[in-house]
């Protein structure tokens, strides 16, 4: 039989370390245990054989560190060291029954941006490479092991699923608090594992047996799958400056059968165990029978971070990043202010979102590559888990891609074309599939019909394997201005579903559509829906009749026990907004940097002036006053930073009144060269420009030379600012600014923490900014201003 | 870990009496503390210290002048890594895009607890009675960045507590130190970190003792 088809059937057996096996036979500290594949092959053929002679199943070949990423610059390749060690680990197996060779990946030792540097899809074409040549050298399955980041760890499932037939199990390397070294919880990375298709899921390394234990449940509870536990042998102990593991073979054994009984289906080890801890492990669990598959009926969305679970209480799904209807975040996308996006995430998220939609289609964008910016911004700042919205295929599988965690998407539909096309995304990226009661036909008119939609979806999506728990169905709430039936339509169905065990969502506002004071009906149809079963509403967090129905409706139906919920919410609000009027200037709140003022103060004077006078009375000559303050160290950072906000604030203000166009000036690039990811300086740069009025179009951290060259020379800018912190990195400004010269005569303003003015005049560069206020007044001198 | 305001409020380069900028760093700090998810690891090495340089016991050459200097008389060295975790960085990134004081100030805030928890882990750290001298990193005087590149496979700190080094040799997360402690008999004199540093234009440097 091959491992599948054992999987489940009998408890199965992985080998113990092998790092600490070679070591013992001569490997030194800093030497690549990957080298001994040919340095020695007949050790770590010995090694492999001792583990399979006393009963192991299972060997891991001896490339966890043969990724190309890692081998850069160790002389070794890629190609030959994994032929090499699966030659010797299938040499090791010798043919026997029920032996098999799992092909090993490890991390790349990289962080993947946006923390680190590493870009995902080099991620997985560096572990593609990997499964390619074990695949073609015979490895029986894929051993993705010892990963601490969800978004390594999905780059490697996809490159295996992508490049080869194999079995795919994974293993994670949590803390003692059962969080993953980027955050992510037990339950949030089973559930991605789980969405991706991998075979069988667990533990290894890090802890030993009774760290592992206290996390089993929960991994227990997260997946059906069949999980493996691979733990060291006890906790790290530092002796005499060397890694000790303390639990011997006979305890090891004792501790492993209480892990194994409690559901396992593979249990083997990691660091410090050796032949004689997997031969007493196996003595002690070779009778028990393996824990399977289980059936969780668990309905979640992760993100790197945590899990949101559907049907155990009404979830909230934050409608606002969607263009339609919004001059704002239409205008953001076509400048490609993604900042902008986030800080609509971040209200929501401060209003009490769970979940958030993303839905960057507008006439005049390229939807895919947008929402491949978007969906990357969003998961750099919160991790909320995201809902994918769109309806085009190619952004939907670029998005579905891109995401760390076990996605929600919006949607699919009864029409063949969408079913075609979102089912196999939904299955191979682990989705909850949100579908739409609509098909060719159009939205029936009844709630039987719309019934029997949502039927045929649950059961073409069964016929690509995705679980019905894995479905959200979206009754559809047409507006009542036209049908006074549909809001009772769209509460039949939530009902129909919620009697099946069918988890529903549903944007809740269109019901009111054509109709004056919406929000009166949409939070009276919110409540209504939400008794009906309703899972979760798509609707805006920041309405406050919204949010009164929804903390309403916990209190009332005993999902907010003791209504300690309501009660935090409601019993400190304040009775009403005190004035809205400012007692303070536009000029003082700014000076005195006091966003809420400045605010206040914006709006009371548009009711009298025009909004360029507002700006060039008041914003600008306050600005200027800070800016000389800071210059003549009067004032300091915090107090220049508290201002620019306040400022802000207040820009944001007339811009909403007012639209951005009308406030915006001349263009101004800025960016933070290549190689380097520090950005804060450049970021307060561009705050302050902005409220200077410029156009700023921020290109990032980490900027290739052409991306800049290019913007400059599509902009026309007549000044690009550029950032570098580290000494090396300043030599990509140096060349960036070589290229610019080449097709551009704009000025180059440069700042950063190891720059001095010779530096940058050494450079070319026409202007050193020690501080943001100088980097401003160079480009006010430059425009005249 | 301790929260040492003092030093927050001085890598904000704030005015030290101004009660707003406090308040920003205590607002940002509870913001902030939450994210941390601080790991470390710690090595004791035998180390043979020569004009030019450091030679640890597992064979490693560290080439650097003032690191000489600065372990001078010591036969023993601990090698750190210590890290807060990216949750960090991202919490860093969202408060910056609310505000910018708030940004600059979280920057600040954890470049303080990262501090404290090199410090934290230091004193708990097994010297066999030695004293410790202060922490040498990468970057400090002359020696070079690019050793980073020689002291994470010794520290193996992409896998133990997921920091990692950028091509451009930055540290990821962010909030990271590495650092070498000479450990001796006694400190000959009160080092202040600073004092040891040649960059004399830094920011950030401290007045001497």
């Amino acid at each position: 039989m091959n491992f599948k088809e054992l999987l489940g059937k009998q408890m199965l057996f992985f080998d113990g370390a092998t790092g600490t096996q070679l070591q013992a036979r001569g490997l030194q500290p800093g030497e690549l245990p990957e080298s001994w594949n040919f340095l020695h092959p007949e050790i770590v053929e010995t090694v492999h054989r001792g583990y399979l002679d006393v009963g192991s199943n299972i060997v891991k070949s001896n490339t966890f560190g043969a990724n190309p990423i890692k081998l850069k610059g160790t002389g070794l390749d890629c190609k030959e060291t994994i032929e090499a060690a699966v030659a010797i680990a299938k040499k090791a197996c010798g043919g026997r029954e029920n032996k098999f060779v799992a092909l090993n990946l490890g991390p790349t030792g990289k962080l993947l941006a946006p923390y680190g540097d590493l870009p995902f899809e080099e991620a997985v074409a560096a572990y593609g490479e990997m499964v390619r040549y074990g695949a073609a050298a015979g490895a029986d399955l894929i051993l993705i092991e010892t990963m601490s980041d969800t978004y390594e760890l999905k780059a490697a499932v996809l490159a295996s699923k992508e490049n080869c037939d194999l079995p795919v199990c994974v293993t994670m390397t949590f803390d003692e608090d059962g969080k993953l070294l980027t955050g992510a919880t037990v339950e949030a990375a089973a559930l991605m594992c789980e969405g991706l298709g991998v075979d069988a899921v667990g533990f290894n390394c890090g802890l030993g047996p009774v760290q592992v234990g206290k996390l089993l449940p929960q991994m227990l509870a997260a997946t059906s799958l069949p999980v493996i536990i691979n733990p060291n042998a006890g906790l790290p102990v530092q002796r005499d400056g060397k890694t000790c593991f303390d639990v011997g073979p006979e305890e090891y054994a004792e501790l492993m059968y209480d892990l194994a009984r409690q559901g396992a289906s593979i249990v083997g080890g990691c660091c410090g165990t050796t032949p004689q801890h997997i031969a007493a492990m196996i003595a002690k669990c070779r009778e028990l029978p393996p824990g399977g598959r289980r059936d969780c009926r668990l309905t979640a969305v992760s993100s790197y971070g945590r899990a949101v679970h559907l049907g155990e209480g009404p979830v909230i799904i934050g409608e606002r990043i969607n263009p339609t209807g919004k001059k704002r975040l239409k205008e953001a996308l076509a400048n490609n202010d993604l900042d902008y996006v986030c800080r609509l995430g971040l209200e929501q998220i401060n209003s009490g979102a769970h979940i958030l939609d993303v839905n960057v289609g507008s006439p005049g964008i390229d939807e895919p590559a947008m929402i491949a910016k978007a969906v990357p911004a969003l998961q750099a700042i919160t991790d909320t888990p995201l809902q994918i919205d769109t309806s085009n295929y190619d952004a939907m599988e670029k998005a579905l891609r891109l995401y760390n965690g076990k996605p929600m998407l919006n949607s699919v539909n009864g029409k063949e074309d969408s079913l075609n096309h979102v089912l196999p995304l939904a299955k191979k990226y682990g989705a909850v599939l949100v579908a739409l009661c609509l098909d060719d036909g159009g939205i029936p008119s009844t709630a039987a019909g719309r019934i029997a939609v949502a039927d045929k979806i649950i059961a073409r999506a069964a016929a690509y394997g995705i679980d019905s728990r894995n479905i959200v169905v979206d009754p559809l709430a047409l507006t009542i201005s036209t049908g006074a039936e549909n809001a009772a339509i769209a509460c039949e169905v939530i009902r129909a579903m919620k009697a099946r065990g069918i988890n529903t969502v549903m944007g809740v506002s269109n019901i009111s559509f054509g109709l004056p004071g919406r929000e009166a009906v949409n939070s009276a149809f919110f409540t209504l829906a939400l008794a009906a079963g309703l899972s979760c509403g798509i609707i805006n967090p920041q309405s406050k009749p919204m949010l009164d129905a929804f903390y309403g409706y916990r209190a009332l139906s005993g999902y907010d026990a003791g209504c300690k919920e309501y009660v935090q919410r409601y019993a400190d609000a304040p009775k009403a907004a005190a004035t809205a009027v400012s007692e303070m200037g536009l000029y003082d709140a700014i000076v005195k940097g006091l966003q809420g003022e400045a605010r206040k103060a914006a709006a009371a004077a548009l009711t009298q002036e025009a909004p360029l006078e507002v700006i060039n009375k008041y914003m600008i000559p306050a600005l200027d006053f800070v800016g000389n303050g800071f210059e003549k160290k009067t004032m300091f950072l915090p107090q220049l930073l508290m201002s620019a906000d306040a400022a802000k604030a207040a820009f944001e203000v007339i811009r909403d009144a007012v639209g951005v166009g009308e406030t915006q000036g001349e263009t101004v690039i800025i960016a933070t060269v290549h190689g380097d990811i520090h950005d804060i300086g450049k970021n307060i740069v561009k705050v302050l420009l902005e409220n200077y009025g410029y156009r700023v179009l921020d290109l990032g951290k980490d900027v290739p030379v052409n991306t800049i060259v290019e913007a400059a020379q599509a902009s026309g800018a007549k000044v690009v600012g550029l950032s570098a912190l580290m000494t090396t990195t300043v030599g990509a400004m140096e060349e960036t600014i070589a290229e610019l010269r080449k097709v551009s005569d704009c000025k180059v303003v440069v700042g950063g923490a190891v720059l001095t003015e010779e530096y940058a005049a050494s450079i070319g560069a026409e202007h050193y900014a020690p501080n943001a206020v100088s980097a401003v007044n160079y480009v006010n001198s430059v425009f005249g201003k | 870990m301790d929260f040492n305001r003092r030093e927050a409020l001085r890598y904000l380069r704030a005015d030290m009496r101004d009660e707003a900028s406090g308040v920003l760093v205590d607002t940002v700090y509870l913001k902030l503390r939450n994210e941390v998810q601080a790991r470390h690891v710690l090595q004791k090495h035998r180390v043979q210290v020569d004009a030019e340089g450091v030679t640890l016991d597992c064979g490693v050459r560290l080439t650097s002048r003032d690191l000489a200097r600065h372990l001078q008389g010591c036969g023993e060295a601990l090698l750190l890594g210590a890290t807060l975790g990216s949750r960090v960085d991202v919490a860093i990134r969202r408060l910056a895009l609310g505000s910018v004081a708030e940004g600059a100030a979280a920057q600040a805030v954890a470049a303080s607890l990262i501090e404290s928890y090199c410090d934290q882990v230091q004193a708990a750290a097994d010297t066999g009675g030695l004293a410790q001298r202060p922490r040498f990193s990468p970057g400090y005087g002359d020696w070079d960045l690019q050793e980073q590149r020689l002291l994470f496979p010794v520290l193996n700190c992409a896998k133990l507590i997921g920091l990692a080094l950028t091509d451009g040799l930055m540290m990821a997360p962010s909030k990271s130190v590495t650092a070498i402690i000479g450990l001796s008999e006694k400190t000959e004199c009160v080092w202040n970190r600073c004092m040891t540093c040649g960059n004399i234009n830094c920011p950030y440097r401290e007045n001497g003792v």
